[in-house]
């Protein structure tokens, strides 16, 4: 293939296909209508180079599908971390790494002229002033190299290393999987040689590194408390939706895998939340003067949150009531699962392995699929919103008649 | 401070290995460079990086006549980047590094980070569907046992614990750690072990929270032949149709993501089926998670998965309607 590398210059680039390739693996080549079939294949040849055995196809009558699939709870590190130690560079970038980390490793301090001399002389490396002046000054932005002037001449050295202790390289172990921003965990045990044979994670969901670009901006105006401008790709539509706000916090769901910026949407004038793996093209704007006062009154109204809904401005917020059958002596795991799970909602025991479980939501159709974890125990149902109540009893109906077909 | 930067790649990770080896070995051959370049980087790297050192583009490993050999003497190091450093001390303020650092070790390493600011915050994180009995991590007892177990492990002793049943029952056991395992949606640890006074080192799970206690054997080592932990796998995978409607396939292929499985479209069904491989352990909780998708969702096998789900619809809907047929 004409053109092929195996690294890539832009993140966003693999960031779709391997989210598709994983979430969408049933996908056949020509459904991955976004690109052309060229680059369809360019991404399916390098995330295969990246992730090995993980990329699994199937053959059939209608094409080959190819996907990424894996046990997650018993990864010991995150394969996907490698589309981030993907990034292209020049002949120049990587000479200069090293040849600089050498020249700079005593605690000596070098002008640009001095360091192009040794790499002259000790090395018979040739390179221009202008090439090693622009490394050391994006060294020291990234933080590996700091300057100092004396009189008009400017001095480059390394900045001094900071000894990780073990305690912190297992804690480092841990939170590559668990923390945000996790691969930076990963790129830290690298530097230091290390890997995580100990700590497992379950309901692990790998694919929110792909995000993490995105996240990063947003974290970065939330702690400045600033606005931000983004495209929203709806999967659905495949339309790009300029979208601007306030973030505020990130919503996590650790039972569906979604991700969320909730933010106040200064067009609408209400909160909104947008999925992260959703958007592109983030743009860090103005401060926000407002943003303490928007904070404190989303966590007011997010208590009537079930999810990351803030319901309707048109429609009040729903009561929603529902009385369960829970054996007290034989099943009080039934119970505890409804007190652990049940965000806050009010359980009253009515009689004898009776429970009523009653809540106010925005929005009570994010409720309903929890609801319906308890099937076999629903005695009674009631939400004050009659199209959720009338689609629960139906959905009762069309299950009965799905699992009463012999199959 | 970029995240998509070369300096952390694996192809840099793969040179600074190929330049370490080579000053250890003062030369190396080009199939030794080859090994450690395709251990390392990606399945296409070491074709990929190999002709630099050959045409002397990358400099520092110079390959004559089949063998290696590198200009560069130092240990090459690269100190932190201000990105790493802010992500270090954004976990340093998360409340489970209590398990890992005391507070002398944490402080000592704030100290040193006192000019970089944390890279994330948990406050500015809503985990809204996490459960509200988690572990807990500020008990000194807790903190105490898990520094404990990570000891045992790195230094191979064996751990004498004792352990609340969840039938109430105080056990004393014999065991080695094998793994720590977290889970954020019901932010709990369980510990992996072998318990040693039984032949053949059988596998054993526990809550790290009903742990009472915990000593390290330290007059003992331990040296269990390495294997993978078995994970009772199910022999067959469930299997599940998925409609079209309601953004089902899209929301259950995202909410399963962290199981492996196979999704194909089935002609006659007209519909995706997606099969889900799973740990035996966790086949009730997926049963209930898959109901929780509602008639969007039909579990076709396995058939005793399939009988269980029906089981539980029809006492539903006699509950809601009465008896079935009446």
């Amino acid at each position: 293939m004409a053109g092929y590398q195996e690294l890539i210059k832009d993140f966003e680039k693999i960031r779709r296909y391997m989210l598709d390739f994983y979430i969408y693996g049933f996908r056949r080549r020509e459904e991955f209508s976004y690109k052309s079939t060229r680059t369809y294949d360019n991404e399916r040849r390098r995330i295969e180079s990246y992730l090995g055995d993980y990329v699994k196809q199937h053959i059939s009558s209608t094409g080959k599908q190819f996907y990424i699939t894996m046990d997650c709870a018993q990864l010991n590190k995150n394969p996907l971390y490698s589309a981030w130690k993907s990034k292209s560079f020049t002949n120049n970038d990587i000479v200069l790494h090293f040849y600089l980390l050498e020249i700079l490793s005593e605690e000596k301090k070098y002008t640009i002229s001095e360091i192009v001399d040794e790499l002259s002389e000790k090395y018979g490396v040739l390179m221009d002033v202008q090439a090693v002046r622009a490394k050391c000054k994006e060294y020291e932005t990234v933080g590996l190299l700091c300057s100092e002037k004396q009189g008009k001449t400017l001095y480059y050295q390394k900045v001094d290393e900071v000894v990780l202790p073990n305690s912190l390289i297992d804690a480092i172990r841990f939170y590559q999987g668990e923390a945000p921003f996790g691969v930076i965990g990963s790129f830290l045990l690298d530097h230091e040689e290390k890997e995580n044979d100990f700590f497992f994670f379950k309901h692990q969901f790998i694919v929110h590194t792909l995000e993490d670009e995105v996240l990063l901006k947003i974290v970065r105006a939330i702690q400045e408390k600033r606005t931000i401008t983004f495209h929203n790709i709806r999967n659905i539509k495949q339309e790009n939706l300029l979208t601007s706000g306030m973030p505020l916090y990130i919503s996590v769901s650790t039972q569906t895998g979604r991700r969320y910026v909730c933010l106040y949407n200064y067009w609408q004038r209400r909160f909104a939340s947008y999925r992260l793996d959703y958007l592109t093209n983030i743009s860090i704007g103005e401060k926000a003067e407002e943003w303490d006062y928007f904070r404190e009154k989303v966590e007011n109204q997010r208590k009537n949150s079930w999810g990351v809904s803030f319901g309707n401005k048109r429609q009040r917020p729903a009561e929603i009531c529902v009385k369960f059958f829970i054996d007290e002596r034989r099943e009080p795991y039934v119970l505890e699962r409804l007190e652990r799970e049940g965000r806050g909602g009010e359980i009253i025991r009515t009689a004898e392995n009776t429970f009523v479980y009653s809540k106010t939501l925005n929005d009570a159709g994010e409720i309903m699929p929890w609801i319906k974890t308890f099937t076999g125990r629903i005695l009674e149902f009631n939400c004050t919103d009659r199209n959720i109540e009338e689609r629960f009893y139906m959905d009762i109906k069309k299950m009965q008649a799905l699992y009463g077909k012999e199959k | 401070m970029e995240l998509f930067h070369e300096m952390y790649s694996q192809y840099f990770l793969a040179v600074k290995k190929a330049i370490l080896l080579t000053q250890e070995k003062d030369s190396l051959s080009q199939k030794e460079i080859y090994q450690i370049l395709q251990k390392t980087a990606f399945g296409e790297s070491a074709m990929n990086i190999v002709p630099h050192f050959q045409d002397e583009s990358w400099p520092m490993i110079q390959l004559e006549n089949g063998q290696g050999s590198t200009n560069l003497v130092s240990e090459i190091s690269r100190p932190l980047s201000k990105l790493e450093k802010s992500w270090i001390k954004a976990i340093l303020l998360e409340n489970q590094i209590s398990l890992f650092l005391s507070e002398e070790e944490r402080e000592k390493l704030l100290e040193a980070l006192i000019d970089v600011e944390p890279l994330f915050s948990k406050k500015d994180f809503y985990y809204f569907d996490q459960s509200t009995d988690g572990d807990h991590y500020t008990d000194p007892i807790y903190q105490e046992n898990f520094k404990k177990i990570l000891k045992a492990y790195h230094e191979k002793h064996p751990l004498k614990i004792s352990y609340l049943s969840s039938k109430g029952r105080n056990s004393q056991v014999s065991i080695f750690p094998d793994r720590l395992e977290y889970s954020e949606k019901d932010d709990t640890f369980r510990l992996y072990a072998r318990t040693l006074s039984t032949k053949g080192f059988p596998q054993v799970i526990y809550r790290l929270s009903r742990i009472i206690s915990m000593e390290i054997l330290s007059e003992e080592t331990v040296n269990i032949p390495s294997g993978e932990f078995q994970f009772f796998r199910a022999a067959h995978p469930i299997r599940v149709a998925l409609s079209a409607e309601r953004n089902t396939v899209e929301r259950f292929m995202l909410q399963f993501a962290s199981y492996e499985k196979q999704t194909l479209w089935d002609d006659d069904l007209e519909k995706y089926v997606c099969s889900i491989f799973y740990n035996k352990l966790d086949e009730e909780e997926l049963l209930i998670r898959i109901l929780g998708f509602g008639p969007t969702a039909e579990i076709l096998s396995p058939i005793d998965l399939r009988r269980r789900a029906k089981e539980k619809i029809e006492r539903q809907f006699e509950m809601l309607y009465g008896q079935i047929g009446k």
